[in-house]
């Protein structure tokens, strides 16, 4: 049992410190607690990503391990030996003695935090091999990953067969440190990549200096259907992690400006190509992420910095990109919602009223009630931004909701899109899915929310 | 207004903080009840843990993968996809008729039934036995090629021949993508005039082989309605 959990801690620490070492070169200036997270998403990101190519090129699990390892530790070794001395600015706590308002909102943030905790270390007791998607699908795959002598014989057998294998492949890469099977891989996966994105939106509060930051994170914290998605060792939350750290780290390189946050843009590449070779949903993130760039370079009208940014996004991009046409070359399933779509059905869904409707209801209903609350934040959300921005002593406000924003709305136009041409039952497929496709887009939903009431003076990130 | 909006904004702390006091106890209440009840991987593991080493002795990796006749998939797919989970790295493939080797789920009827086209080989306990096909007796016929490319009407047939066997695993994707399969046996070839039974609609397709054995075309089948023929090209 020992070396299991030793195993399984090791299997960790070289994505954590991977991660951390290329986080801290492309953002020097970061603070700790988002380096960290967001080093260990991208450590386990390119370790997934590369063990994921390993096996895809060469058929064996143990060159997916020599591929996803050996390229973490040279990045490392590289990145440690060339690594600046830079003076690292001290966020300095706001000067002055806290007002028992503030004490009062810190506690109750905490207490949210450790009641979060708790959901989530009760989950782990009771249901530690997750609910059905967990071992229907994803860590059966990487039992066959692990387990097989020729895994790639069975990639057209497999449930689902066109889902892209990042996660699983993270899995059997955690395995192969334990020497078993054991649920601790999968498990510290879940609870990681929940609790991550929950620090990574408490965790902006340490470039925006805005209580909103905290306060969108305690929401996250207090989402039921978020935590028991989480611990239920589904992809989606793993979907979610990704997308809200490509939208927090492109959000802060909008609000630094040039400088030291100027390779930021390259993360959310590497992170939204990880998104892409986790679900299929990935590919849509990718479209919406370029679509709301390109009108955000239509808003902000600055050609050169935004192109060069748009570049790096690309750039960052490429890797996950390259990694998931290698799968859809080695395992060419079509795709279970387009194959067979023709232009007749597309002339004929889109006039088909009752379709709409069905969608349209769905989406009302999803929206409003996805997250399981007991108290719904919602309308309290939307008047806390009207009384926010309609002060008359309102300051400036900061413009970097745009970009998550635009995100969220181009990403629900593209479900809507999914659902109007899916094969199956409309009303089905909507119930089914749309619930968990809004919970991974929730926490940039929330960084929306932050980002519209923060001011401006308050965003510094270089 | 800013007193309103500092209002609002512990309403919202409040709002989290009760969404996330609740959720343990709706965990405790909700759920635990609920996993300890529900058979889940780590029973499976259990139980199905020897069935997995016997199937590995025997050096199947690929099994079919069916259930007692009638069966609705809906109700048995929980089952199917633990046991699957169990038994990896064998693969279990429930949706085909292509495979030699089957494992039966018989927990249902409690004890192995007999299956039309399948010998029981073992009862391997736990409501899981393994079947076998046995060999076709129908000889190699070098006629019926590897692959047909079939038509009949709206529908377009791929029917892949097992082996050197007479029977075909056939699929047919109709409009709006939906998709059958079925089985075709291969029944009698005089001169060139062939006959097919297919199983599901138990009926037999006629038609005549091409001089150089390559299609059909203008073939009839007995559910067909008057107009309607079926056409194939026999990949060799």
């Amino acid at each position: 049992m020992i070396w299991t959990v030793v195993g399984a801690i090791f299997s960790f620490a070289l994505p954590a410190f991977g991660g951390w070492m290329i986080v801290s070169t492309t953002w020097p200036c970061g603070p700790k607690i988002l380096r960290a997270s967001l080093g260990t998403g991208l450590g386990l990101g390119v370790a997934g990503m590369l063990w994921m190519l390993g096996l895809l090129i060469s058929g064996s699990a143990m060159a997916g391990l020599a591929a996803s390892d050996g390229v973490l530790i040279t990045l490392t070794a590289l990145l440690w030996t060339r690594r600046a001395r830079i003076e690292r600015r001290v966020v300095a706590p706001p000067p002055g003695r806290f007002s028992k308002l503030q004490i009062g909102a810190a506690a109750g943030i905490v207490l949210t935090l450790l009641f979060a905790a708790a959901s989530l270390g009760l989950m782990a007791y009771i249901s530690h091999h997750g609910d059905f998607d967990a071992f229907a699908i994803w860590n059966t795959r990487a039992r066959f990953f692990y387990l097989a002598a020729k895994p790639l014989d069975l990639l057209p057998d497999l449930t689902s067969p066109d889902y892209p294998l990042l996660l699983p492949s993270l899995v059997a890469r955690g395995w192969q440190y334990s020497h078993q099977d054991t649920v601790i891989i999968p498990l510290s996966l879940a609870v990681f990549f929940t609790a991550g994105s929950i620090v990574l939106l408490c965790g902006l509060r340490s470039v925006t200096s805005s209580s909103a930051a905290p306060l969108a994170g305690a929401i996250l914290a207090g989402t039921p259907f978020f935590i028991m998605q989480g611990m239920s060792q589904y992809a989606d939350i793993v979907m979610c992690f990704f997308i809200t750290s490509a939208v927090t780290v492109f959000c802060v390189s909008d609000f630094a400006g040039e400088g030291e946050s100027g390779y930021l843009p390259l993360l959310s590449g590497l992170f939204a190509g990880f998104a892409a070779c986790t679900k299929n949903e990935g590919t849509l993130v990718v479209v919406s992420m370029i679509a709301a760039r390109s009108c955000m370079i239509l808003w902000n009208r600055r050609w050169k910095i935004e192109g060069i940014r748009m570049g790096l996004f690309l750039a960052g991009l490429a890797p996950g990109f390259l990694a998931l046409t290698v799968f859809r070359r080695v395992a060419p399933v079509p795709s279970v919602l387009f194959a067979n779509i023709t232009a007749a059905t597309i002339r004929t869904r889109i006039i088909d009223g009752a379709r709409h409707s069905s969608i349209l209801a769905g989406y009302w209903r999803d929206l409003l009630h996805f997250g399981n609350w007991w108290i719904n934040p919602l309308v309290l959300l939307l008047l806390y931004v009207v009384i926010r921005r309609g002060l008359k002593s309102a300051p400036r406000f900061t413009t970097a909701w745009r970009f998550p924003g635009l995100l969220v709305v181009i990403m629900l136009c593209g479900y809507y899109f999914v659902y109007l041409f899916s094969p199956y039952a409309v009303v089905w497929h909507v119930q089914s899915s749309f619930s968990r496709l809004l919970v991974q887009l929730w926490p940039s939903a929330l960084l929306f929310w932050a980002f519209l009431v923060t001011p401006e003076a308050q965003v510094d990130a270089s | 207004m800013a007193k309103l909006s500092t209002v609002l904004a512990g309403l919202l702390l409040a709002a989290a903080l009760a969404n996330a006091v609740r959720q343990p106890w709706e965990i405790h209440h909700d759920f635990i009840r609920l996993f300890s009840e529900m058979d889940g991987p780590s029973s499976f593991d259990k139980v199905y843990g020897p069935t997995r080493r016997k199937l590995e002795e025997r050096g199947l990796t690929r099994l079919g993968y069916r259930t007692e006749p009638g069966s609705i998939w809906l109700n048995k797919a929980a089952d199917y996809f633990l046991i699957q989970y169990t038994l990896a790295p064998i693969v279990l493939r429930a949706h085909t008729n292509e495979d030699e080797w089957v494992l039966m789920n018989y927990s249902a009827t409690k004890e192995p039934f007999p299956a039309a086209d399948l010998i029981v080989v073992e009862d391997l306990g736990n409501g899981l036995a393994l079947y076998k096909r046995p060999q076709d007796t129908t000889p190699g016929i070098p006629q019926l090629g590897k692959v047909w490319h079939e038509r009949e009407g709206v529908w377009m047939g791929t029917w892949k021949r097992r082996g050197d066997s007479g029977v075909f695993y056939a699929v047919w994707k109709g409009p709006e993508g939906v998709e059958i399969e079925d089985e075709v046996r291969f029944e009698s070839l005089k001169g060139q005039d062939i006959v097919l039974y297919r199983k599901g609609t138990m009926g037999r397709y006629r038609g005549r082989l091409s001089d150089d054995g390559s299609k059909v075309e203008s073939g009839q089948a007995e559910w067909f309605a008057s107009g309607i023929t079926w056409a194939a090209t026999i990949e060799k």
